[in-house]
């Protein structure tokens, strides 16, 4: 029925799509389906992720940016790019100095992002830069795959 | 293979050259790096002993509960120890690392406050009595000098 690649991988071919697949979860119920039912299932779960994600995506920008509202006192710039295949909240301050509180407080927004269950399927790291021109946070932005949040000078 | 009291060996070795750099008020970019490649094998003895993770599954990996208090101060020492190394400006606009943190916060708030905790936090955790022991006596005889 399906080859075992060298890897242990299972290969469910679209050209046996009348062959039938029995899949045992570990509640021992049964599940028998034609491989193209089984490829069926897999394009609707994989359409479900993606909504999934689309509705945290939207929900982790809103939260992001009232974050960053409620602290433009201190904020300059403010960017969600990617870095390391997972999103980045990058912050860029109004200060030169390190500011101990102000990591404080961007830790706790981090692990409220990690712990919410509205956030499960987001993985998010943030990064705080001190006062900086465009050449410097640039470097930190993956081209093309960044947002910047705009409308939230203090000034 | 590396084990968890390699981690350690290089977490107190690191400790030992942070020490060294602390005299030295121009090299506090570097305190700071070394900070945090110390907590990095701290934490490595931790969770991940026998092998080194990528940097997302070892983040991850500390935001969860049980690691938590590590995490908060992990993420300032990271987050420093990358601008220490990754910011650079080339449009004239120089960013010096001095002016964002100077040697005495560094000593201050990064080594005595941030790496002490992920210390303390670690000899907790790391269910090893000797290298436990080893990890804070390291970070008091380098950092925390008696008192006459």
């Amino acid at each position: 029925m399906c080859a075992v690649a060298q890897q242990g991988v299972y290969h469910l071919n679209w050209s046996e799509k009348e062959q039938q697949v029995v899949i045992e979860p570990s509640d021992h119920s049964k599940f028998v389906m034609t491989m193209e039912e089984v490829i069926e299932a897999c394009r609707i779960y994989s359409k479900e992720q993606r909504l999934c994600f689309q509705v945290q995506f939207t929900d982790l920008l809103n939260h992001l940016g009232a974050w960053a509202y409620a602290h433009r006192e201190k904020i300059a710039k403010t960017f969600l790019t990617l870095r390391e295949s997972r999103l980045l909240f990058l912050v860029v301050t109004q200060g030169k100095a390190y500011d101990d509180e102000f990591e404080s407080e961007l830790t706790t927004l981090d692990l409220e992002v990690a712990h919410s269950d509205g956030f499960s399927g987001i993985s998010l790291s943030v990064q705080s830069l001190p006062n900086c021109g465009p050449h410097a946070y640039a470097s930190f932005c993956k081209p093309g795959a960044t947002i910047q949040y705009g409308g939230m000078s203090a000034k | 293979m590396p084990s968890k009291a390699d981690h350690i060996q290089l977490a107190l070795h690191d400790m030992q050259v942070v020490g060294h750099l602390l005299l030295t008020p121009d090299y506090c970019d570097w305190t700071t790096t070394t900070a945090f490649y110390s907590a990095v094998h701290i934490v490595e003895a931790i969770l991940f002993p026998d092998h080194s993770p990528d940097h997302v599954t070892r983040e991850e990996t500390l935001k969860v509960q049980l690691y938590q208090k590590i995490w908060e101060h992990f993420r300032p020492l990271k987050n420093a120890s990358e601008v220490a190394r990754y910011l650079e400006d080339k449009s004239g606009h120089t960013v010096l690392f001095k002016n964002y943190l100077s040697a005495n916060q560094v000593k201050q708030t990064m080594v005595m406050h941030h790496l002490n905790q992920i210390v303390k936090s670690a000899s907790k955790l790391i269910n090893n009595t000797e290298l436990s022991t080893a990890l804070r006596a390291e970070f008091a005889q380098q950092f925390q000098p008696p008192t006459a």
